[in-house]
């Protein structure tokens, strides 16, 4: 076993492990919404980071699979274990619809439409108050339930460790896109699109593909945010999440697997160890941020290669070439 | 009838002419010269040939007889025709043998054990199969201009365009260019070579068009284009003698 197998087993057996140290229900909730940011921000790490398209509306997909899920299991009874794959397909659908008019657009362009699209879909969920329930949010979803078990007793502790099997498929799924020709061919139109269109790589078909499958990642957590938390909101559709999710991956770093999954975790503890400070734990965090970034422009994930060039430099030996296998 | 037939094609930018009216053909295996002065639309040609970025304003291509009008861009390379850019491009971020794969055609399965074996078959013809797993944004000129034509090959091309292979290479790496270019073309490759190098238009190509202002100024057999009067006044002058 490689030290880096063994420190990611390590990893996740204290997140396995953690409901058994302590039952606390706010550190429970606290850890539920940590994981599940960390999947939907692997999944905005696929088209933002690996695929460099600047995909505005990664968490209105998060938002649409929430009320897909609600408003299907609540109003039309659809069984409760049907949430995450109507999540998925609501997401998948909604990328879809999305991506089309961003097919070839560049920049500030894409920015623009698939920002556009969430506000378009708040006015939608605002203004059809009979089916989402309008200003207050869709509440009373109902909770998961598989054969008798609910996945609230004990805690939440059903949430918890959904969530977590959740990030471990999600960690599965990146390492393998990553590597595989589907992931080349969308980090081959990041790095030069003229280029790669030149080695008849498809465009059109590769976005459609790579929104696709980054939307797999928030149609899941949303549906289990949904039926976790009980409920759908507007805001879901706002700045708030929007700029969490996009402090939590600029934070953990862009374009690697892990990045996504230790910005998550690492902005979530920092807000809660700052809660004392008020509003003013935003500030710090931003500056934290900005900090870390100037140190490590690759983000947390970039530490252990950051320190090995450094170490390198200063032995004045030839640091790596390269930037080596992304972490 | 030729693998290539280009007819009548013209593009404008704004009030600039860059392409008026160009035409010719090329058969299989061949290799056509093209020179000409700066600006004087080599490159826009190639440009228009693989509608990267964009297509002409008028006239036709025709690849194996099969028109390009309604074709995009990643269709032409699929259809067998494929270019290098003037500069060295790379997909910085992938390795070297990335580069190759994902230029590979899905059916050879870039994916699988086989895949990643011929990739790394290609690039040892190219002596860069000893730097497969390095990030292709770090390594040389000469290498980085090797792998491009390398990836275009990955793409199986029936016509391989190269825009200025030989720029900024030693007098060495030319030499070597010209014996890579060689060898491309003994498989059967059509060429369409771009070049200032006047010795290695004329190691290479069996016809040569030299354009002034987007026109064609000069055809036929290199030799004789490049002792033109017309070449010698408006491109060559001095060099013509180096030649
Ligand atoms: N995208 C463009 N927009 C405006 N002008 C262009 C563009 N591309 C090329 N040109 C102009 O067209 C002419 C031909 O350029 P080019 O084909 O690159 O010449 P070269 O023969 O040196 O390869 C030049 O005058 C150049 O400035
Ligand atoms: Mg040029």
């Amino acid at each position: 076993m490689t030290r880096k197998s063994l420190i990611i087993c390590v990893f996740f057996a204290i997140l396995a492990l953690l409901p058994v140290v302590s039952d606390d229900s706010y550190i429970r909730h606290v850890s539920i919404v940590a994981l599940l940011y960390a999947i939907v921000v692997s999944g905005w790490n696929v088209s933002l980071g690996f695929g460099g398209v600047f995909n505005f509306a990664h968490l209105a997909f998060f938002a649409i699979a929430a009320y897909a899920t609600g408003i299907l299991t609540k109003t039309y009874g659809f069984p409760s274990w049907m949430g995450v794959p109507i999540g998925i397909i609501a997401a998948v659908i909604a990328s879809l619809i999305v991506c089309l008019p961003v097919l070839r657009l560049k920049g500030i362009y894409v920015i623009l439409v698939t920002f556009g699209f969430g506000q378009l879909c708040l006015q939608f969920v605002l203004n059809q108050r009979s089916l989402t329930g309008g200003n207050f949010g869709f509440v009373q979803i109902p909770p998961l339930r598989v054969f008798g078990y609910s996945f609230r007793s004990d805690q939440a502790m059903g949430y918890y460790y959904l969530a977590l099997v959740g990030l471990i498929l999600t960690v599965v799924l990146i390492n393998w896109f990553r590597s595989s020709p589907f992931g080349w061919r969308v980090a081959a139109l990041r790095e030069n699109e003229d280029y790669a269109v030149s080695r008849g790589i498809a465009l059109a078909r590769v976005r459609l593909a790579t929104f696709a499958f980054s939307a797999i990642f928030p149609g899941a957590a949303g549906a289990i945010y949904a039926q976790y938390v009980r409920a759908a909101s507007p805001d879901m559709f706002g700045f708030s999440f929007l700029t969490i999710a996009l402090s939590m991956l600029l934070l953990g770093g862009v374009a690697t697997v892990w990045g996504p999954v230790v910005g998550a975790l690492v902005f979530a503890i920092l807000t809660e160890v700052m809660t004392p400070l008020g509003p003013g734990r935003y500030l710090v965090t931003a500056v934290l941020i900005v900090a870390i970034l100037r140190f490590f422009p690759k983000g947390l994930a970039g530490i252990p290669d950051g320190l090995a060039t450094w170490r390198a430099r200063s032995r004045k030996i030839d640091p790596a070439k390269g930037h080596g296998p992304n972490v | 009838m030729a693998l290539l037939e280009v007819d009548g094609l013209t593009k404008s930018f704004g009030a600039l002419v860059a392409l008026r009216g160009v035409s010719f053909s090329l058969e299989a295996g061949e290799v056509l010269g093209l020179a000409g002065p700066n600006g004087s639309g080599k490159s826009t040609l190639f440009n228009m040939l693989t509608k990267i970025p964009t297509g002409p304003d008028a006239g036709d291509v025709r690849l194996d007889g099969q028109s390009l009008k309604n074709m995009r861009a990643h269709q032409i390379a699929r259809a067998g025709m494929v270019r290098i850019f003037q500069t060295e491009t790379d997909f910085g971020d992938l390795s070297v043998v990335e580069n190759i794969l994902v230029s590979m055609p899905s059916d050879s399965k870039p994916g699988t054990k086989a895949g990643r074996d011929a990739a790394m078959a290609l690039l040892s013809e190219f002596d860069l199969d000893g730097m497969a797993d390095q990030a292709s944004g770090q390594i040389g000129v000469f290498d980085r201009k090797k792998l491009m034509i390398a990836t275009a090959l990955a793409r199986q091309p029936k016509i391989l365009l190269l825009d200025e292979p030989a720029a900024g290479l030693s007098k060495p790496e030319v030499a070597a260019m010209i014996e890579l270019i060689r060898q491309i073309n003994a498989k059967g490759i059509a060429i369409v070579v771009i070049e200032h190098v006047i010795p290695l238009l004329l190691a290479l190509s069996e016809k040569l068009i030299v354009l002034n202002f987007g026109e064609v100024l000069a055809r036929g057999a290199p030799r004789d284009v490049v002792r033109d009067p017309a070449v010698v006044e408006a491109y060559l002058g001095s060099v013509a003698e180096d030649a």
